[in-house]
């Protein structure tokens, strides 16, 4: 190929990853997980979303009519619909593994939205049934979107309360996982890494 | 004869642009998870490393201008209005900087005609008027003539500019790249030498080569039309608690913003269309204006293949 044709040619086709609907916070969330035990089980994981206070204003101007400050329940029932089920389509930013292996999200149930030192507040609760053997038990919870039209706040253990009723030991870290390692500049999201030991 | 493009300078050169045309060449907006109908863009890609550094500080900026048009409300003193002005330029500023807000347009553009480093300013001034007006055109259509739950609405409305905008950048680019085909400048290299074959293409390259304003508006109303939900999430903010002046303070600023960045990220363009076609040979006469041939065809391609890949993938 003539030299003169390489220069743009390589140019222009380095760039063709750089191409598509690449993702772009404009809402922030900041995460805390709590994770709940009965007996030796693992019952619930329990998450609560405090947002960004510009889509908080947008949200609650749509949904607190006559700005009370809380939401009653039609209006937490509206709020669901026009806010919150669509994520349905994002597997609710939520990925969990257990052992290493991906396991699927269970139902959300317990939803409702609420507001917090004038922050809008997203807490919901995923039924679990995860029995924990004294040979330990180690589970992964990834928080991300990957279209990071919503970016999580880096995470910290403080984040993660765990209700074991002093029957369990457990170990929690934060590690950051590759999502999508095919794509160039890929974003590295926290995982939360529970290790668990029935005492 | 070593390959002057095989020096190492010159390959760190060509990472450094084809890192800045990154950040210039980007998508589309993504929808909004919680407030749209449906499922990701199908044209998806995560966002490069770097956006992810600048998450903490987009959080604080995105917060403060919430907090800002309380603190207006509250008491109206200069001061919350000066600070809202210039958190909203930084806001454009580096919202620009992600997907959307018309840089692939205008780099892509930039590299298929023959284009000044001013036009690179009309375009950021043009983009940034085009965003304000439509910003708030829209979020005032929303709020005081279709009434529904803002945020739900906005998706949908934001969801049908995108893709009448995509389609006539589609539009745009297909007749450019014809002309592009077509060949309407011609190169007379070797009869005249370097110098004279330099201004004389020049001279020639009116018509189809060169910028135009009617066509650089177009451009940029294309691009600009579509707008910032953050944008217009301010406007709506300041809306709802009565400050209306602020909403139109926040919102200007924004696309004064987002123009400062759609210029610097068009003369990037400008630029490495200068520097890959004189490291490509200038002063060969013909190996020049092949070398320009292939980029001004390759820009137009990829604005006709960007607009018509995204007009479909909104269906």
């Amino acid at each position: 190929m003539r030299r003169a044709a390489r220069a743009p040619l390589a140019v222009l086709v380095a760039l063709v990853p750089a191409l598509g609907a690449h993702a772009h916070p404009h809402v922030f969330i900041s995460s805390r997980v709590e994770l709940d035990f009965e007996e030796s089980s693992l019952a619930r994981i329990s998450v609560d979303w405090t947002f960004d206070e510009l889509f908080s204003q947008m949200i609650i101007a749509d949904y607190d009519r006559g700005k009370k400050g809380s939401f009653t329940d039609a209006e937490a029932a509206g709020l669901k619909k026009g806010a919150f089920d669509n994520l349905s389509n994002y597997h609710y930013f939520l990925a969990l593994s257990v052992g290493g292996k991906a396991i699927a999200l269970p139902p959300i149930r317990d939803f409702k939205p609420s507001i917090r030192d004038g922050k809008l507040v997203y807490s919901f609760s995923l039924p679990m049934a995860l029995a924990v053997t004294p040979a330990g038990r180690e589970l992964r919870i990834t928080i991300y979107d990957d279209t990071y039209y919503v970016a999580f706040d880096k995470m910290s253990p403080a984040d993660v309360a765990i209700a074991s009723g002093g029957l369990i030991e457990t170990d929690v870290s934060i590690e950051k996982t590759k999502v999508k390692a095919e794509w160039p500049g890929q974003f590295m999201p926290d995982q939360i890494v529970l290790k668990m030991r029935r005492k | 004869m070593r390959n002057p493009l095989m020096s190492l300078s010159r390959r760190a050169l060509i990472a450094l642009v084809v890192a800045a045309l990154r950040v210039g060449l980007a998508g589309a907006e993504s929808p909004n998870p919680f407030t749209s109908s449906g499922g990701p863009a199908r044209v998806v890609a995560p966002a490069a490393g770097g956006i992810a550094v600048l998450a903490p500080f987009l959080h604080s900026l995105t917060d403060r201008l919430a907090e800002l048009a309380r603190e207006i409300r509250e008491a109206r003193t200069p001061g919350p209005m000066l600070a809202l002005a210039l958190a909203s330029l930084l806001y454009g500023i580096f919202h620009a900087l992600g997907p959307g807000h018309g840089k692939t347009i205008i780099s892509t553009y930039f590299l298929a005609k023959a284009a000044k480093l001013r036009h690179s300013l009309m375009a950021g001034y043009l983009i940034a008027l085009v965003h304000a007006v439509s910003a708030l055109t829209i979020v005032l259509a929303l709020f005081f003539i279709v009434r529904g739950v803002f945020s739900t609405g906005f998706e949908s409305a934001s969801r049908i500019v995108q893709t009448l905008s995509f389609g006539v950048i589609a539009l745009i680019g297909a007749t450019m790249l014809a002309q592009r085909i077509r060949g309407k400048e011609h190169s007379h290299g070797h009869r005249f030498g370097f110098r004279k074959a330099y201004e004389h293409e020049h001279e020639h390259e009116g018509g189809s080569g060169e910028v135009t304003g009617k066509e650089l508006f177009g451009i940029a109303l294309a691009s600009g039309i579509v707008p910032c939900p953050g944008a217009s999430a301010i406007i709506l903010v300041c809306l709802s608690l009565n400050v209306m002046l602020a909403g139109v303070v926040a919102v200007t600023l924004i696309s004064l913003g987002m123009g400062v960045t759609v210029s610097v990220i068009g003369a990037v363009a400008i630029l490495v269309k200068r520097g890959v076609l004189k490291a490509s040979g200038s002063g060969r006469g013909g190996s020049s204006s092949l070398a320009r041939r292939i980029v001004e065809i390759a820009g137009s391609a990829v604005l006709f293949v960007f607009g018509l890949v995204f007009f479909v993938a909104q269906f």
